[in-house]
Formats: C-alpha cells, sequence, structure tokens
C-alpha cells in the first residue's frame, strides 16, 4: 500500500486500516498528508469553523490519580494550591459572565478525583448551574471521573449518569482517554481507570443520550502503532452508538510535571496527528483544534489540517497553563471569529450539539 | 491580510519545499544564535555559533566595527540598507529583515517582495532574508508569507527565528519554504522545572528533529559558516 492508495480509499469514504494508518503517520510528506485531510474537512464542513461560547469550571484540583502527565492536580486537600470550589463561588462565576454580558452557551467542569467529597456536591453543582441559567448547556466530568464515581459511591456508571442527568448534566467532554493502550496508561497514568473502563462509560453514556467528546493525549511513551489502535476504537464505539461528537488531540505539555524531561511534540508532529486523525476517524463529525492547548497559530493552521472547530471562548483555564500553555485565558467572540476569517474560514457560532446559533458576518449584519 | 479564497496553501507548500529541494539538496540548517543588545550585554546562550547583532543597535554600539569585536559574526539590516555593504565588506554575515503584518493588502506584501527580490539580485552578497511579524503572527498566513518568501528570493537563505514565531510555528515554516532556523540551542537543556520552567532553549538534538520531521536532512551552521550535515 502506497499513499496515493490510501487516498483512493479516502475519496471512496472506504474506512482505513491499521496498516493505513500507519503509513500516514510515517508519510514524509506533511503537505500532502494536510491536502487530503483538507479533503475531507471540506467535503464535511466546507469553509465553516465553529466556536461556541463557554466557560470553564474546575470543581476541584484534589486528585488521588498520580498521572505523570498534570501539572494540575493536588495529592492532598491541605496541600499547597489545593482547593475545593462552593457551589456558591461556582454559580457567582457564571453569574459574572452573565452580568457582563457575554453569556455562555455551555459551562465546561472538570477536575480531580477528590476522594472526600460526596456526590451530593456534584448534583447540587449541576443543579445550581442549571438554575442560574437554564438555556445553558452543561458539559461535565470525564470518563475518568465517572468511572470514580461509580467506585467512590458505589453506583453503577449508569446510575451515576443517570442521576447526574437529572441534575442537569447535558453532555460528556472527551478527556482522560490519554492513549487508549494498557501499557501507556500503566505509564504515565496507572491511577486511571482502564481504556475499556474508559470506553463503556462512554458507551453507556451515549445510550442514555448524552453525546460526547473523545480525546487522545500524545506525544509522551506512546508508539505510532498505539496512536493508531486509539483512533481504531473510538471509530469503532462511533460506528457503534454514533454519540461522539468530536475528537480533540491534545499534545502533552511537559512544564511542571514528572515527565518535564520528556520533549513536547513538535509543531509538525501535532499537525500530522490532525490528519491523520481526520483520515482515519471518518465517522466523527467533528475535529477540534483545542486553542488553549495548540496555541492560537498552531489552531488556526490546524484549519488546513484537518480540524473544523477552535473549541471556545474559555475564560479560567487552568490545566494546560498550569502545564505551560502560553494561550490567553480567555477570546472574545470576536476575536474567535477573526482568527479563523485571516484563516480563510468561515466562523459559525454554535451550540454544544454543533446547532448553528449564527455566523459572525450574520451577527454582525443585525 | 486575511487568506484570500483562491489562495492553494498546499501548492504554496509544496512549491516552496520544492524550491527548498532543488538549491540546497534537501538540507536545513540550524542555528545557535545570541543576540547583541544595546546595553553591550549578550542575550542567548553563551555557546551560541552566531553572534546576531541588529542594525537598529549598530549606533548604541559604536558601529559595526565594535560590535564584530564584541563577537558579532551576523548582522540583521532593513532592506537597502546601506549597513548591508559595509558589513559585507567586513566579512559579517548578513541577513535582510523582512517584515509583514497579517493584516496588511495583499498588493502591498506582493510589492514589497518583488523590491526585496530585486534589492537581493543587485546585492548576491547577502545571504539570506529573515521574514520578522509585525504585531502577532498568524499561523497559515505565516506559512504562506514564507512560501511567497521562498519564491521571490532565489538561492538566499529563508531564515526562520524561533524567538520570534516559537518552535511549533517556526518548524512548520520548514515546510513552507523555510531552510534555516535560528534560535536559542544548545547542547544541554536544564530541566523544565523552576524558573526555567518556560526556556525556550532547545537542544542541538531537539533542532535536529525539528528539521528531520519537517522531511529535510539536519544541517549545524558552524562559526566560520561552514555547515555540517547530520
Amino acid at each position: 500500500m502506497i499513499f496515493s492508495d490510501v487516498a483512493k480509499k479516502v475519496r471512496a469514504g472506504d474506512p482505513l486500516s491499521a496498516d493505513d494508518g500507519l503509513l500516514l503517520y510515517r508519510h514524509p510528506s506533511l503537505v500532502e498528508l494536510a491536502a487530503l485531510a483538507n479533503e475531507v474537512r471540506e467535503r464535511l464542513h466546507g469553509q465553516r469553523t465553529y466556536f461556541n461560547r463557554n466557560l470553564h469550571i474546575n470543581p476541584t484540583n484534589v486528585c488521588v490519580a498520580r498521572c505523570k502527565l498534570c501539572s494540575f492536580s493536588r495529592r492532598a486537600a491541605d496541600a499547597e494550591g489545593a482547593f475545593v470550589l462552593s457551589v456558591d463561588d461556582a454559580v457567582a462565576r457564571l453569574q459574572a459572565r452573565l452580568r457582563a454580558g457575554d453569556a455562555p452557551t455551555e459551562v465546561h467542569l472538570v477536575g480531580g478525583l477528590h476522594d472526600g467529597l460526596p456526590f451530593s456536591y456534584f448534583l447540587e453543582l449541576l443543579a445550581a448551574l442549571k438554575a442560574a441559567a437554564p438555556g445553558i448547556s452543561l458539559k461535565a466530568f470525564s470518563a475518568v471521573e465517572i468511572f470514580f464515581f461509580h467506585r467512590t459511591y458505589r453506583m453503577s456508571v449508569e446510575e451515576i449518569l443517570r442521576r447526574l442527568q437529572a441534575a442537569g448534566l447535558d453532555s460528556l467532554p472527551g478527556g482522560g482517554a490519554e492513549i487508549l493502550s494498557s501499557r501507556v496508561r500503566k505509564a504515565i497514568c496507572p491511577g486511571k481507570c482502564s481504556a475499556d473502563e474508559w470506553v463503556d462509560v462512554h458507551r453507556t453514556a451515549h445510550r442514555l443520550g448524552i453525546k460526547s467528546n473523545c480525546t487522545m493525549m500524545f506525544g509522551t511513551v506512546e508508539r505510532l502503532d498505539e496512536r493508531v489502535e486509539h483512533l481504531l476504537r473510538l471509530r469503532s464505539l462511533q460506528a457503534e452508538t454514533g454519540g461522539f461528537l468530536a475528537f480533540i488531540p491534545l499534545p502533552f505539555h511537559p512544564e511542571n510535571n514528572a515527565l518535564g524531561d520528556h520533549p513536547a511534540p513538535t509543531g509538525a508532529e501535532i499537525l500530522r496527528n490532525f490528519a491523520v486523525a481526520r483520515l482515519v476517524l471518518g465517522n466523527i463529525p467533528h475535529l477540534k483544534a483545542y486553542w488553549v492547548s495548540l496555541g492560537l497559530d498552531t489552531a488556526q493552521t490546524a484549519l488546513w489540517f484537518g480540524a473544523d472547530d477552535l473549541d471556545g471562548t474559555v475564560s479560567e483555564e487552568k490545566i494546560y497553563h498550569l502545564a505551560g500553555a502560553r494561550s490567553p485565558q480567555s477570546l472574545t467572540p470576536a476575536a474567535m471569529a477573526r482568527m479563523i476569517r485571516a484563516a480563510g474560514r468561515i466562523p459559525v457560532e454554535r451550540d454544544t450539539l454543533y446547532r448553528k446559533l449564527s455566523t459572525r458576518e450574520e451577527q454582525e449584519a443585525m | 491580510m486575511t487568506l484570500a479564497p483562491d489562495l492553494d496553501i498546499f501548492s504554496l507548500g509544496r512549491d516552496a519545499l520544492a524550491k527548498v529541494r532543488t538549491l540546497f539538496d534537501g538540507r536545513a540548517c540550524f542555528v545557535s544564535a545570541r543576540r547583541l543588545q544595546v546595553d553591550g550585554s549578550w542575550l542567548g546562550p553563551a555557546e551560541a555559533t552566531c553572534g546576531l547583532v541588529d542594525e537598529e543597535a549598530l549606533q548604541a554600539r559604536g558601529g559595526l566595527r565594535s560590535a564584530q569585536k564584541a563577537g558579532a559574526n551576523t548582522v540583521v539590516c532593513n532592506q537597502d540598507s546601506a549597513v548591508a555593504s559595509e558589513a559585507l565588506a567586513l566579512g559579517l554575515r548578513v541577513l535582510v529583515r523582512v517584515p509583514f503584518a497579517a493584516e496588511e493588502p495583499a498588493s502591498q506584501r506582493r510589492d514589497r517582495l518583488e523590491k526585496l527580490a530585486d534589492a537581493l539580485g543587485r546585492s548576491p552578497g547577502i545571504d539570506g532574508v529573515l521574514p520578522i511579524p509585525v504585531g502577532e503572527a498568524q499561523g497559515i498566513d505565516t506559512l504562506a508569507f514564507f512560501a511567497a518568501c521562498r519564491q521571490a528570493c532565489g538561492p538566499a537563505h529563508v531564515v526562520v527565528d524561533l524567538e520570534s514565531f516559537g518552535h511549533k510555528l517556526g518548524q512548520l515554516c520548514l515546510s513552507f519554504g523555510a531552510d534555516e532556523i535560528l534560535g536559542s540551542i544548545v547542547a544541554e537543556r536544564a530541566l523544565r522545572l523552576g524558573a526555567r520552567a518556560s526556556s525556550n532553549e532547545i537542544t542541538r538534538d531537539e533542532a535536529a528533529l525539528l528539521v528531520r520531521a519537517s522531511g529535510l536532512v539536519p544541517c549545524e551552521r558552524l562559526p566560520d559558516g561552514k555547515v555540517l550535515t547530520l
């Protein structure tokens, strides 16, 4: 098999094999790879590039997992810098955005695995945020957190999800997937749920009508065949459930964590991963360039390497900034639209489910 | 400049990379650089092979000879500057600064590159061009500009300054016509901890990897200007 054979399969809409994925990762020309990924991106979305207005809230950074790649967590509740956000404080953060006339359409909630909090805290958190802004979409708790709740509170994953859903949960973020390989997880995040458990949480969520995202944290100790295997597992679950909205490649950040001597992935490696993901994950509709993690210039460039979404306006991002991200803490919708337009694409504001709210051109014409 | 709807970024990249392969046999250099400041101090690794002085800093440093005495071996000057010929006469390497802004009109950019091509044609001793963003660099626009520089600059090197573009975007420029990267490149980097957590330094091995991962053959530019293929 050579590149042109894989390109033929892509153009015919045939799913790529593990060998095809490896061939793409090893293809010498980044530009050729990007051009092919861009064909798929434009076939699916034309020039449209999505973003939303969102707010990040981290309920706690206290975490019992000992992930080598993490710069955010604190081991104990009384450790320096450890925090647990009160429900009132979380609501106050949302209300501050609402008062400023900058209402988010989505709250993104992820945090550490804190074994000293009652389940009721998380239910109250969701309910209070929903009460403060009834139309808002709550994208909360990675599969790793959901699985931790299942273990800690001795309820099935389904029961946990049903209760959270009843309290206001709308969708799941895609974090914690890292690399879906037991070898890699043992090396970098042995305290997290297993690859099978991560997949099962998403399968259960999808069955309950809860959409989710999926991620890949790459650039640590994984091999290329493990990256391909990761993509194929996600594609397989998507074929089964159709519940994934977007795939988000996340390059490893080396600052202030136990893998600090490991080099960060290079720009070419990051964009290659975007392009390969767009080509292998033909059944996952959106590919997100999370600008907080990538930096603005790389995220913008990714819009020509398969990505069609830049995530949101964010604000109060902690996880990547503690790991050395030098991107801003937030962007205005106008700045996001300008960045998209400067890349020759059409900005489209969306909600969590990728329903179009308006194009920036439409907003400006109003 | 908003990327024109009819601009084919992939064709630009293919053409630029093909030119690098033809002109330089697919090789791209990295060079460790330190920069002479107006106060006479150096910014960058002491072991750097390139001592860079900007034309703007020359007056404060007492002119070219004084800067050369202090260790400068490369001058960055403006297009059509008289400093270029003086520097060449002193045996210094000359790079021409090429400013570009993300918001500028395409016609203005085209004119600048045409004038640059003329200037390089008149001064064959000028060794390279150094694109410098005015304001914040945009990703895809930067790549398009590097590709356009490659087409405009004949056999001159197109140099990417990692301090201006960062490592990620800087490396991507190598896939769009740049054939040399310049930055704080050291033999051994300290751990990214404490005050050094945000260090911009990369090792020679990492610099070589940036080049190799772009599909080019890494070389190192040595203090005497010679190039060592790795």
